[in-house]
């Protein structure tokens, strides 16, 4: 039964596209259709077919319907390569939208509808016209979906010549099909026209009801989703809706039954009789829980959803939380949602049953639902008062187990409890201060200390216990010190007694001028300074009563709730956050650029150009614009102001040594490194190095094929790296034949996949071709690269940065090998790497130059440099916001003047 | 919007594109790129199904050794996407003989992407119907229903199947011998705590059919359900006996049963697939049967050695029998040295899953085999943490025996031309997650 | 040409497809002739965006007929279609005297291309039941077809509604490739 395509994907080595274009113009009518075939399979891997395009498009013309679907889709995929010479498929799409077989109609007016070039986009009306009015309803549901494809290329299109009028009628064909897909094309126009043009009338509603009984699962979907957004006059309308609804809760299409249950919530809201609306909830519940028996996946699309309807209406399944135990073998996604769930049904009834459900999770090897599971007893011990107490001992017999991470957890809900109920469990403490020394992650120790601080009075050793912290209060993260410093605060005030005035000392001493924390710093301060103006008003404030706090965590606002509920099954659900926030609908026909318009910031990037990505036509710059173009030559900068005084009292300034110096000529590029040497590629050379041109960033490389074989699909990939250096588009470069090579230019981003620790120029890269191993290599990342041709500073502004920056961000080199033999040429350098001139001053018989700069995200340098000139030996001091990036900087400093 | 993709790509493990479809130009061809950096290549795989990536969300499956992954930029229905995926790899399972795997789509892809075209239109799916897209679309292509030519077979109305009111039969079905098959298949759910009482336990079960039917014959099925007696009791104004009810939690059912109907009057009536399909799905909480009991008592002597007792009690009639019992009741990573003394079957350890694994062919009802075994582990010395114990899985299956009580009461055929039809009926229990914490 | 040549070629021919276009300016009625070749009736057309493509067996030869479309946006993309080409037949609306001059230019443009060296080339002066066409050797005038050098080429008048001369057109066009002649 099974076929044998495979052999399509095997390739001959050599000249496969010259041997496809004989194959595609062969006489014979079974080679052409196996070419076609080969071509299909080498745009399924990647390869670049978008040349053979004419040769493809004159295999259309065929009464072999196989070899037409295969023409067809490779047009759907390249035609917006060629848009020119797609307009020669035209006359073929229109001859088969007027073929005697339905299925060629169809198929002609719904790829036509595929195809988004201006030239095909004009012929199409007439067919679509003609096919939404056809005798057999397959074309007309091909041709109400095509409607829609038309609106998305061209809205005025399709208003102008009257579709959105045919599209309505086919609500009231007598072919259910046709009306589920008719009202899928006009909900999608609705949601994108600001206009109203679908309105649900009552009429239109209990007409849909009723072919609701007779279309496919899908259409059932598509029917209710459009009818969940009809608000009913009243709750007797309200009532009739929802009962002509409730049969499709058995259906056993998840995505029916969660569209049900979405047009069932917004109805409910309008139900007044409490029978009607207890009686929904039963009827809701067993469906709910069904979705549980689905793929995984689904499961999880369920519980999101779940998640929802239990914040909206808890009774649902309020006696139903033991279909949320987590089963052993359940995926972690789907045992996390499962816990939430049980969190949210946990009751006074049920808890002692889920206490010992969330103590033996807590068992388990997944260490992130272990702590979740930890976290879940802590919010059910805040959420029920009256189980409280015996969610408190479950959690110290977990702390008995002296599992490391299991103890710092409950610590962390055990401080959330006693603020949720102060002077009740504090007994505990004693037992929770055993773990102290096996504390080391920042949230369970500052939890820690807090609770010493708060309790200081009650536990004899606090100060002990919190001198024990204080020796490395210095290494602490800011989180641990902030505590630290309140809590040691905390024991002066309730014991102002030797030892802790003592450490009180020491505390403010570490949290002030040893410190380089701002917050820290202030807080510390404000204390000092109440603790010695007015000890009786620091107990004020720093003693005062806390608000008591509620298990609020996860739970939704209700206008937020209201959206997503209105939402169920969409992504918006499974996200818990409004489609706004994650749909970013940007009309196709605006270039896009992908700097800064992603809704999360933490994820990456990618260039969403519209085009396919194996057209292999849209050049390097075009394809990304992430960087805007340098506006130097353009736009010169005004002419600085003499500010001799400011800049003059700062730095001594010698005003009649002011040079302004013109912006020099690019240097001509030196040969590119090698980063693979061909004896470790198999015979593969690569050499690279990131540069800048034209305000852009790109990984200049070059291809050297040395092996016997001729070496295709080439692809690439950086690792997370300090500046989250990423490829902006694919990697473009052709078939290389024993011998060859190629250079290219790869666009660049910033900040897409960074890597956390102090930032380093370690650039690891990965490039894969068909033939060979993956081959990873290493390379630097040179600063220069990234200094922006917008890094030049007014000297005002200069010299105000220069002072608003604490000295501890200064940071200076000797570069002792260095010379300085005719400082016009350095100048030039500097400025060819956009190290901008900014003055220079004598001092003694040393020159003294400025200079500013600036990277990505306006991060600016301020660089001195000290010199005599012809004698080796500069010095170089740089003041940036951010010198840990120093030892990139001078790295960078030292390519420049060692030339 | 019921927008389910905007692209589909199938993946080998090795993140090769097999398969890459466009429905929409609102994602970059690009984006299997991202899939690929962000979530194959990274811990995030497997960690959940459904990611936001850049302006773009993925949804992904695994089957067998295949990623399918959707992507989308607007707000989807990813219900509808799920199931679209799930339906659409039973389509090509039943187009190349039930297998689905990396070869499979190597060697079919061709038919591959003629089906995608026809089972999605702009991100919507359209029908999905095997038994309806075999009419014209074959493995050869070739076959053009309306084709004049008289070397092709034709299929008359096959555009107006596809979109008609019985989207899933064909008409004009002729069988010599009428039958249908009913099986019911059910597996039983259960968590037990370690001191033998039941934390969770359900029922799923299933009826699959194999209709041999000819023309279009409408169906009546009858259950020992207790909604459906009492309506019907109601209908007929009269009690009808029949022994043994059971409650139902929920149902749900192919699209060919009616709804509707169900609904206001208890009964299951369909016009049926031709063929296997699934009829309906069930799942029942109260008044379960449990086939087997677990009674394991396993001590910890010392670091170094466990003494491992596991009794297993068949409750079910003795002249009934499970078939493939498997008992895998977990030890420690570091065992070392296993001795066991077995009642019946074989029992052995299997380190690769860190288990004692012991099997019974056949278990007759009624009875209580034992297996104890001597585990001894090597005793490693930074291991402070105890060890964490597993639950104990077990596998069986019961023929002639349903956990929920379940029978069918009848199944009644009406078509015009009034042909006789035989019914056959089969009862089997398997272990779904059956589950014993010890 | 020698007698074992010949009868490679029709061999050749016996199985294989003979590759002729069909070219002219818009509205020339190449559409209408392809289909009256090739059914034998006159089809109702619209302007041809793209092309027709159609197999026509006459005189124990497959004719693999292109019909490519003649607008002023479409005929950029003949050259597509060059390779492997037998023969030509350019088809003139013979009552379209002021476009004469361009169809005239096209005409020879299309001789000059290198991939059409080896074609031979039928002229059909179309339309001739239109009142005021212009006949063969007006038309052979007109496109100065005196010039065609070392190519076989014939013209013949036709009228692609009423199917006159089609045929004698494709008789010559059979004969002269049978002989070798393409």
């Amino acid at each position: 039964m099974s076929g044998h395509d495979s052999k399509y994907f095997s390739t001959t080595k050599k000249g496969e596209i010259p041997e496809l274009k004989e194959e595609l113009n062969s006489q014979y009518k079974d080679k052409r259709k196996d070419a076609v075939k080969k071509v299909i399979a080498a745009m399924t891997v990647g390869k670049d077919v978008s040349s053979l395009f004419t040769d493809v498009v004159n295999c259309m013309q065929t009464e072999n319907l196989e070899l037409k679907k295969l023409v067809y889709l490779y047009l759907i995929n390249y035609a917006k390569s060629q848009p020119d010479l797609a307009i020669l498929a035209v006359n073929t799409f229109v001859k088969d939208s007027q073929d005697p077989n339905p299925l060629i109609r169809a198929l002609a007016v719904r790829t036509m509808g595929c195809i988004r070039v201006d030239k095909i986009t004009e012929y199409l009306c007439d067919p679509l016209q003609r096919c939404l009015k056809d005798d057999d309803p397959y074309v007309r549901k091909t041709a109400a979906i095509c409607v829609a494809k038309l609106y998305d290329i061209n809205a005025e299109l399709v208003e102008d010549r009257g579709f959105l009028e045919s599209l309505k009628d086919l609500i009231s064909d007598n072919n259910p099909m046709v009306v589920a897909n008719a009202v899928a094309a006009l909900a999608e126009i609705q949601e994108n026209s600001s206009r109203p043009i679908f309105e649900i009338t009552s009429h239109t509603l209990s007409k849909l009801l009723t072919a609701l009984n007779e279309c496919t699962e899908w259409g059932q979907v598509f029917i209710l989703d459009a009818l969940s957004k009809y608000k009913a006059a009243d709750a007797r309308e309200a009532e009739n809706i929802v009962e002509r609804v409730t049969p499709r809760l058995q259906h056993a299409n998840c995505a029916v039954v969660l569209s049900a249950v979405k047009m069932i919530l917004q109805q409910m809201e309008l139900i007044t009789s409490t029978d009607v609306v207890r009686n929904l909830c039963k009827k809701m519940a067993p469906p709910l829980v069904t979705l549980l028996s689905a793929e995984p996946e689904i499961q999880y699309v369920a519980l999101r959803n779940i998640n929802l309807i239990v914040q909206r209406r808890p009774t649902i399944l309020a006696h139903e939380i033991k279909v949320f135990f987590c089963k052993y073998n359940d995926p972690i996604y789907v045992k996390m949602e499962k816990l939430e769930i049980m969190i949210k049904l946990a009751s006074d009834r049920n808890i002692d049953q889920v206490l010992l459900e969330f103590k033996e999770y807590a068992t388990e090897v997944d260490v992130d639902f272990v702590r979740k599971a930890v976290r879940a007893i802590g919010r059910c011990a805040i959420k029920l008062e009256r189980a409280a107490e015996r969610c408190i001992s479950v959690l110290l017999e977990l702390i008995k187990i002296k599992v490391n991470y299991v103890v710092q957890e409950a610590i962390i809900v055990i401080k959330d409890i006693f603020r949720r109920y102060p002077n009740t469990y504090e007994s505990i403490i004693a037992t929770l201060c055993e773990s102290l020394d096996t504390l080391d992650e920042p949230e369970a120790k500052a939890s820690m200390i807090w609770i010493i601080g708060e309790y200081a009075e009650r536990i004899d050793n606090a100060d002990e216990l919190l001198e024990s912290f204080l020796e490395s209060f210095p290494e602490e993260p800011s989180q641990v010190q902030l505590q630290l410093l309140t809590a040691t605060v905390k024991l002066f005030l309730k014991k102002p007694t030797e030892g802790p005035q003592q450490m009180i000392q020491v505390v403010l001493n570490n949290a002030t001028i040893e410190t380089d924390n701002p917050d820290l710093r202030d807080r510390a301060y404000i204390y000092w300074r109440l603790l010695s103006t007015d000890p009786e008003a620091a107990k004020d404030v720093v003693l005062a009563e806390k608000p008591v706090i509620t298990d609020d965590s996860n739970q939704l606002d209700p206008s937020l709730l209201d959206e997503l509920l209105a939402n169920i099954a969409t992504l918006s659900s499974v996200y818990h956050k409004p489609p706004d926030a994650f749909v970013t609908r940007v009309k196709t026909t605006v270039q896009r650029t992908e700097d800064d318009d992603y809704p999360d910031g933490s994820e990456s990037g990618y260039a969403e150009s519209s085009s396919h990505v194996a057209d292999g036509v849209t050049s390097p710059q075009a394809s990304s614009s992430s960087v805007p173009a340098a506006a130097r030559q353009a736009d010169p900068a005004p002419a600085p102001a003499p500010v001799p005084d400011l800049l003059g009292d700062l730095i001594g300034l010698d005003n009649s040594a002011i040079v302004p110096v013109d912006q020099p000529s690019e240097p001509a590029g030196p040969p590119l490194p090698v980063v693979l040497p061909a004896s470790t590629g198999q015979g593969l050379q690569i050499s690279a190095q990131l540069t800048r041109r034209d305000g852009q960033i790109f990984y200049s490389l070059l291809f050297e094929n040395n092996s016997q074989v001729a070496l295709d699909g080439f692809m690439i990939q950086f690792n997370k790296n300090s500046f989250g250096l990423a490829a902006a588009g694919p990697l473009q470069v052709p078939q290389l034949q024993p011998g060859a090579s190629a250079g290219t230019l790869l666009p660049m981003v910033l900040f897409q996949n960074l890597s956390t620790g102090p930032p380093n120029s370690l650039l690891q890269v990965a490039v894969k071709n068909n033939q060979q191993p993956v081959w990873y290599f290493n390379d630097k990342i040179p600063l220069i690269a990234f200094f922006t041709e917008d890094g030049k500073m007014e000297r005002t502004s200069f010299l105000e940065t220069w002072r608003s920056l604490p000295d501890s961000n200064e940071v200076s080199k000797d570069f002792p090998g260095a010379v300085v033999s005719n400082v016009e040429m350095t100048l030039d350098r500097m400025a060819a790497s956009n190290l901008f001139f900014i003055a220079k001053r004598k001092h003694a018989n040393q020159d003294v130059f400025y200079f500013s700069a600036a990277i990505p995200r306006g991060v600016p340098f301020l660089i001195e440099l000290t010199l005599v000139v012809g004698v080796p030996g500069v010095k170089c001091a740089i003041k940036t916001p951010s010198p840990e990036m120093a030892p990139l900087f001078f790295e960078a400093l030292e390519t420049i003047l060692k030339i | 919007m019921p927008v389910a993709a905007s692209a589909i790509y199938f993946l080998n493990l090795r993140g090769d594109v097999l398969i890459n479809r466009l429905y929409r130009d609102d994602v970059g061809g690009n984006m299997v790129d991202a899939f690929r950096m962000h979530i194959m290549q990274t811990k995030e795989l497997g960690t959940c199904p459904v990611r936001q990536i850049g302006g773009c969300s993925f949804f992904y499956m695994r089957i067998s050794n295949v990623y399918i992954v959707i992507v989308v930029s607007s707000n989807a229905n990813v219900a509808c996407a799920f199931k679209f995926v799930v339906e659409a790899v039973s389509l090509f399972k039943s187009y190349f003989g039930g297998s689905f795997d990396e070869d499979a789509i190597r060697n079919n892809f061709v038919l591959i992407y003629e089906l995608l075209d026809e089972i999605m239109d702009f991100g919507y799916p359209q029908n999905l119907s095997p038994e309806i897209l075999k009419l014209y679309i074959t493995q050869e292509g070739v076959r053009s229903p309306f084709s004049s030519k008289p070397s092709d077979k034709p299929v008359p109305n096959a555009t107006l199947q596809v979109t008609g009111a019985v989207g899933w039969r064909r008409e004009g079905l002729v069988y010599k011998k009428n039958e249908v098959f009913l099986d019911i298949v059910e597996s039983v759910n259960l968590l037990m705590s370690s001191k033998g009482s039941v934390l969770r336990c359900d029922v799923t079960g299933k009826i699959l059919m194999k209709c041999f039917l000819s023309g279009m014959p409408d169906l009546k099925l009858g259950l020992n359900d207790k909604i459906g007696l009492e309506k019907e009791s109601q209908i007929k104004s009269r009690p009808i006996k029949s022994g043994k009810t059971i409650e139902l939690d929920d149902v749900t059912f192919h699209q060919c049963v009616n709804l509707t109907r169900f609904n206001s009057e208890k009964t299951v009536s369909f016009v049926p697939p031709d063929g296997e399909f699934e009829l309906m799905k069930y799942r029942i909480t109260e008044g379960v049967n449990l086939p087997f009991r677990v009674l394991p008592t396993i001590k910890e002597l010392g670091r170094t050695r466990m003494e491992v007792n596991v009794k297993v009690k068949s409750v079910f009639g003795p002249k009934m029998f499970a078939l493939g019992v498997v008992i895998k009741v977990p030890v420690p990573k570091q065992t070392a040295k296993t001795n066991f003394q077995v009642s019946t079957g074989r029992a052995k350890y299997n380190a690769a899953i860190d288990c004692l694994v012991w099997k019974i062919r056949k278990f007759p009802g009624q009875t209580e085999p034992t297996m104890s075994a001597d585990v001894e582990l090597i005793s490693t010395m930074g291991e402070k943490k105890s060890w964490t114990r597993p639950p104990i899985q077990m596998e069986f299956q019961v023929p002639m025996f349903t956990a929920s009580g379940l029978r069918v009461r009848f199944l009644k055929v009406w078509e015009k031309s009034g042909y006789n039809t035989v019914e056959w009926v089969r009862y089997i229990t398997k272990a779904g997650s059956y589950e014993i914490r010890c | 040409m020698g007698i074992l040549f010949t009868r490679m070629f029709s061999s050749l021919f016996g199985n294989k497809e003979a590759r002729i276009l069909v070219l002219g300016l818009d509205n020339a009625g190449k559409t209408t002739i392809l289909y009256r070749l090739q059914m034998g009736e006159v089809v109702s057309t619209i302007p041809t965006i793209g092309f027709n493509v159609e197999t026509v067996q006459y005189n124990n030869i497959k004719f693999q007929v292109w019909d490519l479309g003649g607008q002023t946006s479409i005929r950029p993309y003949w050259r597509c279609y060059f390779p492997n080409t037998q023969a030509i037949i350019y088809v003139v609306d013979s009552s379209d005297t002021d476009r004469l001059v361009i169809a005239k230019e096209e005409f020879h443009a299309i001789l000059e291309e290198e991939e059409l060296k080896g074609a031979v080339v039928l002229i059909f002066a179309n339309k001739q039941d239109l009142p005021g066409a212009l006949d063969d050797a007006a038309i052979t005038e007109a496109l100065e077809l005196h010039k065609i050098k070392s190519r076989q080429w014939a013209i013949f008048k036709t009228s692609a509604i009423k199917g006159e001369g089609l045929f004698e057109g494709l008789d010559w066009l059979s004969n002269t490739l049978k002989s070798g002649g393409g």
